[in-house]
Protein backbone atom coordinates (compact mmCIF):
# COMPACT_ATOMS: atom_id res chain seq x y z
CA UNK A 1 0.00 0.00 0.00
CA UNK A 2 1.49 3.37 -1.00
CA UNK A 3 2.51 5.66 1.80
CA UNK A 4 3.55 9.27 1.96
CA UNK A 5 5.63 11.05 4.53
CA UNK A 6 4.15 13.97 6.42
CA UNK A 7 6.55 16.31 8.13
CA UNK A 8 5.41 18.32 11.13
CA UNK A 9 6.40 21.92 11.82
CA UNK A 10 9.01 20.70 14.31
CA UNK A 11 10.62 18.38 11.80
CA UNK A 12 9.25 14.97 12.77
CA UNK A 13 8.35 12.75 9.81
CA UNK A 14 5.32 10.43 9.88
CA UNK A 15 4.87 7.77 7.19
CA UNK A 16 1.13 7.52 6.47
CA UNK A 17 -0.99 5.36 4.23
CA UNK A 18 -2.02 7.53 1.25
CA UNK A 19 -5.69 6.60 1.58
CA UNK A 20 -5.66 7.74 5.20
CA UNK A 21 -3.83 10.97 4.38
CA UNK A 22 -6.32 11.75 1.64
CA UNK A 23 -9.05 12.39 4.22
CA UNK A 24 -7.36 15.76 4.31
CA UNK A 25 -8.69 17.63 1.28
CA UNK A 26 -5.57 19.81 1.43
CA UNK A 27 -3.26 16.80 1.05
CA UNK A 28 -5.57 15.09 -1.47
CA UNK A 29 -5.55 18.18 -3.71
CA UNK A 30 -1.83 18.47 -3.36
CA UNK A 31 -1.30 14.84 -4.40
CA UNK A 32 -3.81 15.05 -7.25
CA UNK A 33 -2.31 18.28 -8.56
CA UNK A 34 1.26 17.10 -8.36
CA UNK A 35 0.42 13.62 -9.58
CA UNK A 36 2.88 12.13 -7.09
CA UNK A 37 3.89 9.09 -9.09
CA UNK A 38 7.54 8.98 -8.28
CA UNK A 39 6.46 9.30 -4.69
CA UNK A 40 9.54 7.55 -3.36
CA UNK A 41 10.88 9.51 -0.43
CA UNK A 42 8.60 12.42 -1.19
CA UNK A 43 8.04 14.45 1.96
CA UNK A 44 5.03 16.71 2.45
CA UNK A 45 5.87 19.54 4.85
CA UNK A 46 3.01 20.74 7.07
CA UNK A 47 4.40 23.96 8.56
CA UNK A 48 1.21 24.70 10.53
CA UNK A 49 0.97 21.47 12.50
CA UNK A 50 3.33 20.31 15.24
CA UNK A 51 4.25 16.67 15.87
CA UNK A 52 1.99 16.13 18.88
CA UNK A 53 -1.08 17.40 17.01
CA UNK A 54 -0.18 15.68 13.74
CA UNK A 55 0.07 12.41 15.63
CA UNK A 56 -3.44 12.94 17.03
CA UNK A 57 -4.78 13.85 13.59
CA UNK A 58 -3.27 10.71 12.05
CA UNK A 59 -4.70 8.63 14.89
CA UNK A 60 -8.15 10.07 14.19
CA UNK A 61 -7.87 9.62 10.43
CA UNK A 62 -6.69 6.03 10.82
CA UNK A 63 -9.70 5.14 12.96
CA UNK A 64 -12.08 6.86 10.52
CA UNK A 65 -10.46 5.62 7.30
CA UNK A 66 -13.49 3.54 6.31
CA UNK A 67 -16.06 6.23 7.05
CA UNK A 68 -18.39 7.12 4.19
CA UNK A 69 -17.44 10.46 2.62
CA UNK A 70 -18.77 13.45 4.54
CA UNK A 71 -22.12 14.63 3.19
CA UNK A 72 -22.20 17.88 1.24
CA UNK A 73 -22.32 20.95 3.38
CA UNK A 74 -26.00 21.58 3.83
CA UNK A 75 -27.19 24.79 5.38
CA UNK A 76 -30.52 23.25 6.23
CA UNK A 77 -29.22 20.18 7.88
CA UNK A 78 -30.32 19.92 11.43
CA UNK A 79 -27.50 21.15 13.61
CA UNK A 80 -27.05 18.55 16.27
CA UNK A 81 -24.22 18.49 18.73
CA UNK A 82 -25.27 15.39 20.66
CA UNK A 83 -24.28 12.89 17.99
CA UNK A 84 -20.59 12.55 18.85
CA UNK A 85 -19.59 8.87 18.87
CA UNK A 86 -18.09 7.48 22.04
CA UNK A 87 -14.75 6.84 20.32
CA UNK A 88 -14.55 10.49 19.26
CA UNK A 89 -15.67 11.67 22.68
CA UNK A 90 -12.89 9.63 24.26
CA UNK A 91 -10.39 10.81 21.67
CA UNK A 92 -11.29 14.42 22.47
CA UNK A 93 -10.80 14.13 26.22
CA UNK A 94 -7.87 16.52 25.94
CA UNK A 95 -6.99 19.89 27.41
CA UNK A 96 -8.46 22.98 25.76
CA UNK A 97 -5.17 23.99 24.16
CA UNK A 98 -4.95 20.65 22.34
CA UNK A 99 -8.62 20.84 21.35
CA UNK A 100 -8.14 24.25 19.73
CA UNK A 101 -4.88 23.07 18.08
CA UNK A 102 -6.85 20.16 16.62
CA UNK A 103 -9.49 22.57 15.32
CA UNK A 104 -6.86 24.73 13.65
CA UNK A 105 -5.11 21.68 12.20
CA UNK A 106 -8.31 20.14 10.82
CA UNK A 107 -9.29 23.52 9.40
CA UNK A 108 -5.88 23.89 7.73
CA UNK A 109 -5.79 20.29 6.50
CA UNK A 110 -9.47 20.50 5.57
CA UNK A 111 -10.65 17.35 7.32
CA UNK A 112 -14.38 17.98 7.63
CA UNK A 113 -15.18 15.09 9.95
CA UNK A 114 -12.59 16.09 12.51
CA UNK A 115 -13.45 19.79 12.26
CA UNK A 116 -17.13 18.94 12.82
CA UNK A 117 -16.62 16.83 15.87
CA UNK A 118 -14.14 19.22 17.51
CA UNK A 119 -16.39 22.23 16.90
CA UNK A 120 -19.38 20.34 18.30
CA UNK A 121 -17.32 19.57 21.39
CA UNK A 122 -16.66 23.30 21.88
CA UNK A 123 -20.34 24.12 21.26
CA UNK A 124 -21.28 21.61 23.95
CA UNK A 125 -18.88 23.33 26.34
CA UNK A 126 -20.78 26.60 25.74
CA UNK A 127 -24.32 25.28 25.94
CA UNK A 128 -26.37 26.06 29.00
CA UNK A 129 -23.82 28.45 30.53
CA UNK A 130 -24.25 32.04 31.62
CA UNK A 131 -21.97 34.66 30.02
CA UNK A 132 -19.83 34.69 33.17
CA UNK A 133 -19.51 30.90 33.15
CA UNK A 134 -18.52 30.97 29.47
CA UNK A 135 -15.81 33.54 30.24
CA UNK A 136 -14.51 31.35 33.07
CA UNK A 137 -14.57 28.18 30.95
CA UNK A 138 -12.54 29.70 28.14
CA UNK A 139 -10.56 32.22 30.12
CA UNK A 140 -12.05 35.10 28.14
CA UNK A 141 -11.59 38.67 29.31
CA UNK A 142 -14.69 40.82 29.44
CA UNK A 143 -13.57 43.72 27.26
CA UNK A 144 -16.91 45.53 27.17
CA UNK A 145 -17.05 48.98 28.69
CA UNK A 146 -19.85 49.22 31.29
CA UNK A 147 -22.02 51.17 28.84
CA UNK A 148 -21.45 48.62 26.06
CA UNK A 149 -22.31 45.84 28.44
CA UNK A 150 -25.50 47.61 29.42
CA UNK A 151 -26.45 47.94 25.77
CA UNK A 152 -25.75 44.30 24.94
CA UNK A 153 -27.82 43.27 27.93
CA UNK A 154 -30.69 45.48 26.86
CA UNK A 155 -30.66 44.12 23.33
CA UNK A 156 -30.89 40.63 24.68
CA UNK A 157 -33.23 41.32 27.54
CA UNK A 158 -35.77 38.83 26.35
CA UNK A 159 -33.40 35.94 26.80
CA UNK A 160 -32.59 36.75 30.41
CA UNK A 161 -34.34 34.65 32.97
CA UNK A 162 -37.22 36.41 34.60
CA UNK B 1 7.39 25.57 18.10
CA UNK B 2 5.18 25.12 21.11
CA UNK B 3 3.65 28.55 21.56
CA UNK B 4 1.44 29.58 24.42
CA UNK B 5 -1.72 27.52 24.94
CA UNK B 6 -4.40 28.31 22.41
CA UNK B 7 -7.62 29.97 23.46
CA UNK B 8 -11.11 30.00 21.95
CA UNK B 9 -10.42 33.50 20.67
CA UNK B 10 -7.35 32.30 18.73
CA UNK B 11 -9.62 30.54 16.27
CA UNK B 12 -10.13 32.26 12.93
CA UNK B 13 -13.49 33.91 12.32
CA UNK B 14 -14.84 31.23 9.99
CA UNK B 15 -14.29 28.50 12.59
CA UNK B 16 -15.65 30.64 15.42
CA UNK B 17 -18.75 31.38 13.35
CA UNK B 18 -19.23 27.71 12.61
CA UNK B 19 -19.08 26.80 16.31
CA UNK B 20 -21.59 29.53 17.17
CA UNK B 21 -23.91 28.41 14.38
CA UNK B 22 -24.25 25.11 16.25
CA UNK B 23 -25.86 26.91 19.19
CA UNK B 24 -29.56 27.56 19.54
CA UNK B 25 -30.43 31.15 18.64
CA UNK B 26 -32.83 31.55 21.52
CA UNK B 27 -30.40 30.57 24.26
CA UNK B 28 -26.67 29.88 24.31
CA UNK B 29 -25.95 32.08 21.32
CA UNK B 30 -27.02 35.22 23.14
CA UNK B 31 -25.11 34.32 26.27
CA UNK B 32 -22.04 34.09 24.04
CA UNK B 33 -22.71 37.54 22.66
CA UNK B 34 -22.48 38.96 26.16
CA UNK B 35 -19.04 37.61 27.00
CA UNK B 36 -16.71 39.86 25.04
CA UNK B 37 -16.44 42.10 22.02
CA UNK B 38 -15.03 39.55 19.57
CA UNK B 39 -17.72 36.98 20.35
CA UNK B 40 -20.41 39.68 20.22
CA UNK B 41 -19.32 40.47 16.66
CA UNK B 42 -19.25 36.77 15.76
CA UNK B 43 -22.79 36.33 17.12
CA UNK B 44 -23.92 39.28 15.02
CA UNK B 45 -22.42 37.69 11.92
CA UNK B 46 -24.07 34.34 12.63
CA UNK B 47 -27.47 35.96 13.20
CA UNK B 48 -27.12 38.03 10.03
CA UNK B 49 -26.28 34.86 8.13
CA UNK B 50 -29.31 33.08 9.59
CA UNK B 51 -31.51 36.02 8.66
CA UNK B 52 -30.38 35.69 5.04
CA UNK B 53 -30.62 31.92 4.96
CA UNK B 54 -34.13 31.58 6.37
CA UNK B 55 -36.04 33.38 3.59
CA UNK B 56 -33.84 31.56 1.05
CA UNK B 57 -34.75 28.23 2.57
CA UNK B 58 -38.42 29.19 2.69
CA UNK B 59 -38.23 30.04 -0.99
CA UNK B 60 -36.49 26.78 -1.89
CA UNK B 61 -38.92 24.90 0.34
CA UNK B 62 -36.02 23.26 2.08
CA UNK B 63 -36.99 23.83 5.66
CA UNK B 64 -36.87 21.05 8.18
CA UNK B 65 -39.70 20.88 10.66
CA UNK B 66 -39.40 19.06 13.89
CA UNK B 67 -41.53 18.98 16.96
CA UNK B 68 -39.99 20.93 19.80
CA UNK B 69 -40.37 19.57 23.27
CA UNK B 70 -40.84 22.13 25.94
CA UNK B 71 -37.76 22.56 28.14
CA UNK B 72 -37.35 19.50 30.31
CA UNK B 73 -36.67 21.51 33.41
CA UNK B 74 -40.03 23.15 33.22
CA UNK B 75 -42.10 20.39 31.71
CA UNK B 76 -41.76 18.06 34.66
CA UNK B 77 -44.54 19.73 36.63
CA UNK B 78 -46.98 20.87 34.00
CA UNK B 79 -50.38 21.03 35.58
CA UNK B 80 -53.22 19.42 33.67
CA UNK B 81 -54.68 21.54 30.91
CA UNK B 82 -51.60 23.65 30.36
CA UNK B 83 -50.74 22.20 26.99
CA UNK B 84 -52.67 23.21 23.92
CA UNK B 85 -54.94 20.48 22.57
CA UNK B 86 -54.47 18.94 19.12
CA UNK B 87 -56.02 20.99 16.37
CA UNK B 88 -55.74 22.19 12.80
CA UNK B 89 -56.69 25.29 10.79
CA UNK B 90 -55.97 27.52 13.77
CA UNK B 91 -54.61 31.00 13.23
CA UNK B 92 -51.23 32.01 14.57
CA UNK B 93 -49.22 35.15 14.86
CA UNK B 94 -45.74 35.99 16.12
CA UNK B 95 -45.18 38.82 18.58
CA UNK B 96 -41.63 40.12 18.44
CA UNK B 97 -42.09 42.10 21.63
CA UNK B 98 -42.74 39.18 23.94
CA UNK B 99 -40.90 36.68 21.73
CA UNK B 100 -44.08 34.59 21.67
CA UNK B 101 -46.42 33.01 19.21
CA UNK B 102 -50.16 33.45 19.71
CA UNK B 103 -52.51 30.74 18.51
CA UNK B 104 -56.26 31.12 18.22
CA UNK B 105 -59.01 28.56 17.69
CA UNK B 106 -58.90 25.93 14.99
CA UNK B 107 -60.75 22.66 15.04
CA UNK B 108 -60.44 18.99 15.89
CA UNK B 109 -60.58 16.12 13.43
CA UNK B 110 -64.30 15.86 14.17
CA UNK B 111 -64.78 19.54 13.23
CA UNK B 112 -65.36 20.90 16.70
CA UNK B 113 -64.14 24.49 16.59
CA UNK B 114 -62.41 26.38 19.41
CA UNK B 115 -62.22 29.98 20.48
CA UNK B 116 -59.35 29.67 22.93
CA UNK B 117 -56.22 31.80 22.74
CA UNK B 118 -52.80 30.37 23.56
CA UNK B 119 -49.40 31.89 23.88
CA UNK B 120 -46.23 29.92 23.19
CA UNK B 121 -43.32 31.55 24.96
CA UNK B 122 -40.38 30.83 22.66
CA UNK B 123 -37.67 31.49 25.21
CA UNK B 124 -38.99 28.96 27.69
CA UNK B 125 -40.95 26.95 25.10
CA UNK B 126 -43.95 26.75 27.32
CA UNK B 127 -47.61 27.19 26.53
CA UNK B 128 -49.70 29.63 28.49
CA UNK B 129 -53.38 30.28 28.16
CA UNK B 130 -54.04 33.90 29.10
CA UNK B 131 -57.47 34.02 30.70
CA UNK B 132 -58.74 37.11 29.00
CA UNK B 133 -61.74 39.31 29.57
CA UNK B 134 -64.03 41.16 27.15
CA UNK B 135 -66.07 39.95 24.19
CA UNK B 136 -64.74 36.66 22.87
CA UNK B 137 -64.80 35.72 19.19
CA UNK B 138 -66.93 32.77 18.08
CA UNK B 139 -65.32 29.36 18.03
CA UNK B 140 -63.89 29.07 14.52
CA UNK B 141 -61.13 27.77 12.26
CA UNK B 142 -59.48 29.18 9.12
CA UNK B 143 -59.53 32.75 10.41
CA UNK B 144 -56.62 35.13 10.05
CA UNK B 145 -54.80 36.77 12.93
CA UNK B 146 -52.42 39.67 12.38
CA UNK B 147 -50.55 41.89 14.80
CA UNK B 148 -50.43 45.64 14.77
CA UNK B 149 -49.12 47.76 17.61
CA UNK B 150 -49.76 45.36 20.43
CA UNK B 151 -53.17 44.33 19.15
CA UNK B 152 -54.06 41.02 17.53
CA UNK B 153 -56.72 41.35 14.84
CA UNK B 154 -58.77 38.25 14.21
CA UNK B 155 -60.96 38.21 11.13
CA UNK B 156 -63.31 35.76 9.40
CA UNK B 157 -63.32 32.02 9.81
CA UNK B 158 -65.43 28.96 9.58
CA UNK B 159 -67.37 26.68 11.87
CA UNK B 160 -69.22 23.46 11.42
CA UNK B 161 -72.67 23.70 12.98
CA UNK B 162 -73.59 21.34 15.75
CA UNK B 163 -75.42 18.22 14.67
CA UNK B 164 -78.87 19.82 15.07
CA UNK B 165 -80.52 21.25 13.10
CA UNK B 166 -79.48 18.69 10.56
CA UNK B 167 -79.67 20.54 7.26
CA UNK B 168 -77.60 23.50 8.33
CA UNK B 169 -74.57 24.21 6.17
CA UNK B 170 -71.20 25.47 7.36
CA UNK B 171 -71.15 28.86 8.81
CA UNK B 172 -68.67 31.52 7.70
CA UNK B 173 -67.86 34.69 9.63
CA UNK B 174 -67.03 38.26 8.82
CA UNK B 175 -66.60 39.32 12.43
CA UNK B 176 -63.50 41.25 13.38
CA UNK B 177 -62.12 40.99 16.89
CA UNK B 178 -59.21 42.66 18.50
CA UNK B 179 -57.13 41.31 21.37
CA UNK B 180 -55.13 43.77 23.43
CA UNK B 181 -51.99 41.89 24.52
CA UNK B 182 -51.14 44.35 27.29
CA UNK B 183 -54.63 44.45 28.80
CA UNK B 184 -55.40 40.83 28.01
CA UNK B 185 -58.79 41.76 26.64
CA UNK B 186 -60.87 40.80 23.59
CA UNK B 187 -63.19 43.28 21.95
CA UNK B 188 -65.52 43.05 18.99
CA UNK B 189 -64.87 45.77 16.43
CA UNK B 190 -67.93 47.27 14.80
CA UNK B 191 -66.91 48.78 11.49
CA UNK B 192 -67.83 52.36 10.67
CA UNK B 193 -69.61 52.87 7.34
CA UNK B 194 -71.70 50.62 5.15
CA UNK B 195 -69.07 48.65 3.24
CA UNK B 196 -68.41 45.31 4.91
CA UNK B 197 -66.59 42.28 3.59
CA UNK B 198 -68.63 39.13 3.07
CA UNK B 199 -68.20 36.25 5.47
CA UNK B 200 -65.15 34.25 4.52
CA UNK B 201 -62.65 31.64 5.62
CA UNK B 202 -59.26 30.45 4.47
CA UNK B 203 -58.33 33.91 3.19
CA UNK B 204 -54.96 35.54 3.82
CA UNK B 205 -54.26 38.76 5.66
CA UNK B 206 -51.38 41.07 6.39
CA UNK B 207 -50.83 44.48 7.91
CA UNK B 208 -49.46 47.43 6.01
CA UNK B 209 -48.97 50.53 8.17
CA UNK B 210 -52.40 50.90 9.79
CA UNK B 211 -54.30 48.92 7.18
CA UNK B 212 -55.22 45.25 7.35
CA UNK B 213 -55.29 43.82 3.84
CA UNK B 214 -57.42 40.72 3.32
CA UNK B 215 -57.16 38.62 0.18
CA UNK B 216 -59.15 35.78 -1.33
CA UNK B 217 -60.77 33.08 0.72
CA UNK B 218 -63.82 30.93 0.55
CA UNK B 219 -67.12 32.80 0.37
CA UNK B 220 -70.74 31.88 0.20
CA UNK B 221 -72.18 32.17 -3.28
CA UNK B 222 -75.10 34.47 -3.46
CA UNK B 223 -78.52 32.89 -4.07
CA UNK B 224 -77.16 29.39 -3.75
CA UNK B 225 -77.73 27.83 -0.40
CA UNK B 226 -74.83 25.70 0.66
CA UNK B 227 -72.62 26.64 -2.29
CA UNK B 228 -69.20 28.08 -1.69
CA UNK B 229 -66.70 29.60 -4.04
CA UNK B 230 -63.17 30.93 -3.73
CA UNK B 231 -62.57 34.59 -4.40
CA UNK B 232 -59.80 36.96 -5.32
CA UNK B 233 -61.31 40.00 -3.61
CA UNK B 234 -59.10 42.44 -1.81
CA UNK B 235 -60.51 44.13 1.26
CA UNK B 236 -58.79 46.73 3.39
CA UNK B 237 -59.61 47.63 6.98
CA UNK B 238 -58.28 50.90 8.23
CA UNK B 239 -57.41 50.37 11.89
CA UNK B 240 -57.49 54.07 12.71
CA UNK B 241 -60.74 55.05 10.99
CA UNK B 242 -62.34 51.57 11.31
CA UNK B 243 -63.58 51.69 7.71
CA UNK B 244 -63.71 48.64 5.46
CA UNK B 245 -63.01 49.28 1.82
CA UNK B 246 -62.99 46.88 -1.14
CA UNK B 247 -60.16 47.43 -3.61
CA UNK B 248 -60.82 46.71 -7.28
CA UNK B 249 -58.61 46.25 -10.31
CA UNK B 250 -56.54 43.40 -8.90
CA UNK B 251 -57.91 40.69 -11.13
CA UNK B 252 -54.76 40.20 -13.14
CA UNK B 253 -52.53 40.06 -10.10
CA UNK B 254 -54.47 37.25 -8.52
CA UNK B 255 -52.30 34.89 -6.58
CA UNK B 256 -49.10 36.89 -7.01
CA UNK B 257 -50.52 39.50 -4.74
CA UNK B 258 -50.76 37.00 -1.98
CA UNK B 259 -47.11 36.12 -2.49
CA UNK B 260 -46.13 39.69 -2.06
CA UNK B 261 -47.99 40.02 1.21
CA UNK B 262 -46.31 36.92 2.41
CA UNK B 263 -42.86 38.33 1.78
CA UNK B 264 -43.71 41.71 3.19
CA UNK B 265 -44.82 40.18 6.41
CA UNK B 266 -41.65 38.11 6.66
Amino acid sequence: MPTIKLQSSDGEVFPVDVEIAKQSVTIKTMLDDLGMEDEEEEIVPLPNVNAAILKKVIQWATYHKDDPPAPEDDENKEKRTDDITSWDADFLKVDQGTLFELILASNYLDIKGLLDVTCKTVANMIKGKTPEEIRKTFNIKNDFTPSEEEQVRKENEWCEEK
Amino acid sequence: MAGPTLNLLDLPNEVLDYILSLLHPSSSLFECGQTCGRLALAVERVLAHMAVELPKSVKDQSLIWRSERTLETRSTHIPQGCEISKRYSHSACYDDNSYSMYVFGGCTSTSTTFNDLWKLDLKTRTWQRPLSTGTYPSPKACSTMVLSQGQLYLFGGWTHPSLYPLHQSWRLFNELHCYDIEQNRWSHLTPVGVAKPPSMAGHSATVHEDIIVVFGGLQKQRNHIGQFCSSNDVWCFNITSKFWDQKHGFMALGIRLEDKFFWDSL
